[in-house]
């Protein structure tokens, strides 16, 4: 990762099309698969993406992560916007506006 | 009982011919190319997919040869995709139309990789030993087109090192998301061009700052990928993360072998999809066991520290220089062999400066042996 990426908070994120959500046969776990790469993806990877379809913006996701996990605002969204820089520093996520 | 944790291949390479428009004099591919009637049928490679993807695999590389010279290759894309794999063409690009693109998006195929062989097109045209620059232009604009994601890869040696800025700028400007700078290995056609290939070192200190600082003015756009030419370290790479722990590798024939230099290695029989299944080829074959984990290991590995970092190296390297494949790779400081290496750099600093390389043909090696005893006739 080169620069931290400061997402705004009306931005919409989604996955590119090469970047494609996947159930692992062998872990049961959920990956994500890119040109000559795949992320393992925790549960709450998992959550945040699920609710990244290019409509939402980041700030509706937070609202809706507290809601589902019942979780500090300040720390559900500083963890929503670390793991989303961390895809946007690999290319593996868009913004819509 | 205790459980044993078995390695899993997240990777395949998919070699689905050896026959490729470009003659380029690094060819990765074997000194004995398989023949066109050799070729697996779709059937088989679908086969193969499904148990690919039943033993772990993520990520498939269709590759060649060139690829799209294959008569099957929508078919084996589509069930690649049907089994929740990522495909990914390697590609010359020659051959690769807006229809054709088209077509593999439709078959469900996620990626593209096109080869460059410089950011001149002279000069890429004299390393293929063919015109194809302008047609891999066109090929990323049809890649593009179909909205597929577009990488590059360049292979780097002495000819087009000093150009490696401006190669970045081309691969930003077709598109690319991502780009791999590759120094070139020495197997297959490579190793009896190597003299003419490897760049001095002067060179690959100059291009290895070089992309550090063009890589630090670019934004995120694209990812670069810098593979350094091992030669000049002191440790060797950690070859394939260890010998049959990732990835394998099914050639043309249906042999299936750790990596895809690995026929370099004398004496090395491999199994084939035709007759075993992968999963029995991976987990039990002789192939794949022979250098898996540390037991192989002579000395100085079998006591160094670095062993399960580095796992001894290269095996195709250590076959190639020394003779014996399970000694240790030559490039380590540590091997016994290190001065072969050593001497080869010295040559590189000393000798010709500008050597001849014999272009890549699809002869046997009964006619290559007569090709390379006169290179200066077979330069093109």
């Amino acid at each position: 990762m080169r620069v931290k990426i400061d997402i705004p908070g009306e931005a919409a994120p989604v996955l590119p099309k090469h970047v494609r959500i996947q159930r692992d046969r062998v872990t049961d776990g959920t990956i994500l698969l890119y040109p000559e790469g795949a992320l393992e993806l925790d549960v709450t990877g998992v959550a945040i993406l699920g609710l990244c379809d290019g409509i939402r913006s980041l700030n509706a996701i937070v609202v809706r992560l507290v809601e589902l996990f019942d979780g500090d605002k300040c720390v559900v969204e500083a963890d929503v916007r670390l793991f989303l820089s961390e895809l946007m520093s690999r290319g593996l996520l868009e913004l819509r506006s | 009982m205790t459980a044993v944790v078995q390695p899993r291949p997240y990777g395949l390479l998919a070699e689905f011919t050896h026959a490729c428009p470009l003659h380029c004099p690094y060819c990765s591919n074997p000194l004995e190319l398989a023949r066109r009637s050799e070729e697996l049928p779709g059937a088989v490679w679908e086969r193969v997919m499904a148990e690919a993807a039943a033993l772990g695999v993520l990520q498939v590389g269709c590759s060649g040869g060139e690829p799209l010279l294959y008569r099957d290759l929508n078919r084996v894309i589509r069930s690649i995709r049907r089994e929740g794999m990522y495909s990914n063409l390697i590609t010359s690009g020659v051959g690769l139309t807006s229809a054709k693109a088209r077509q593999l998006v439709d078959a469900g195929l996620d990626a593209v990789q096109i080869s460059f062989q410089s950011h001149d097109p002279v000069q890429a045209d004299a390393i293929a030993g063919t015109r194809a620059h302008d047609l891999k232009l066109d090929a990323c604009a049809a890649v593009r087109d179909a909205g597929l994601t577009l990488g590059i890869n360049v292979v780097l040696h002495r000819r087009n090192i000093s150009s490696v800025v401006e190669i970045i700028r081309l691969a930003l400007e077709v598109g690319a998301m991502r780009l791999e700078l590759a120094n070139v290995q020495f197997a297959g056609w490579a190793w009896p061009n190597r003299i003419a290939l490897l760049p001095t070192r002067a060179q690959v200190l100059a291009a290895d700052s070089a992309v550090v600082a063009e890589v630090a003015r670019m934004d995120d756009r694209m990812q670069v990928v810098y593979v350094m030419p091992d030669l000049y370290g002191a440790r060797p790479k950690p070859c394939l993360h260890g010998w049959g722990q990732r990835g394998l590798t099914v050639n043309p024939r249906g042999d299936v072998m750790p990596c895809q230099a690995a026929e370099a290695i004398p004496g090395m029989i491999f199994e084939n999809v035709q007759t075993r299944s992968l999963a029995d080829i991976w987990h039990q074959s002789d192939a794949f066991n022979r250098f898996r984990g540390t037991e192989w290991m002579q000395e100085p590995c079998r006591s160094c520290p670095e062993r399960e970092k580095d796992f001894g190296g290269c095996r195709c390297q250590a076959a190639l220089w020394t003779g014996d494949a399970a000694a240790t790779d030559p490039v380590c400081e540590f091997s016994n062999d290190r001065q072969r290496v050593d001497a080869f750099l010295d040559h590189i600093e000393r000798g010709d400066p500008s050597p001849d390389w014999i272009y890549r043909s699809a002869l046997t090696s009964a006619s290559v042996t007569e090709v390379s005893s006169s290179a200066n006739s077979a330069r093109m």
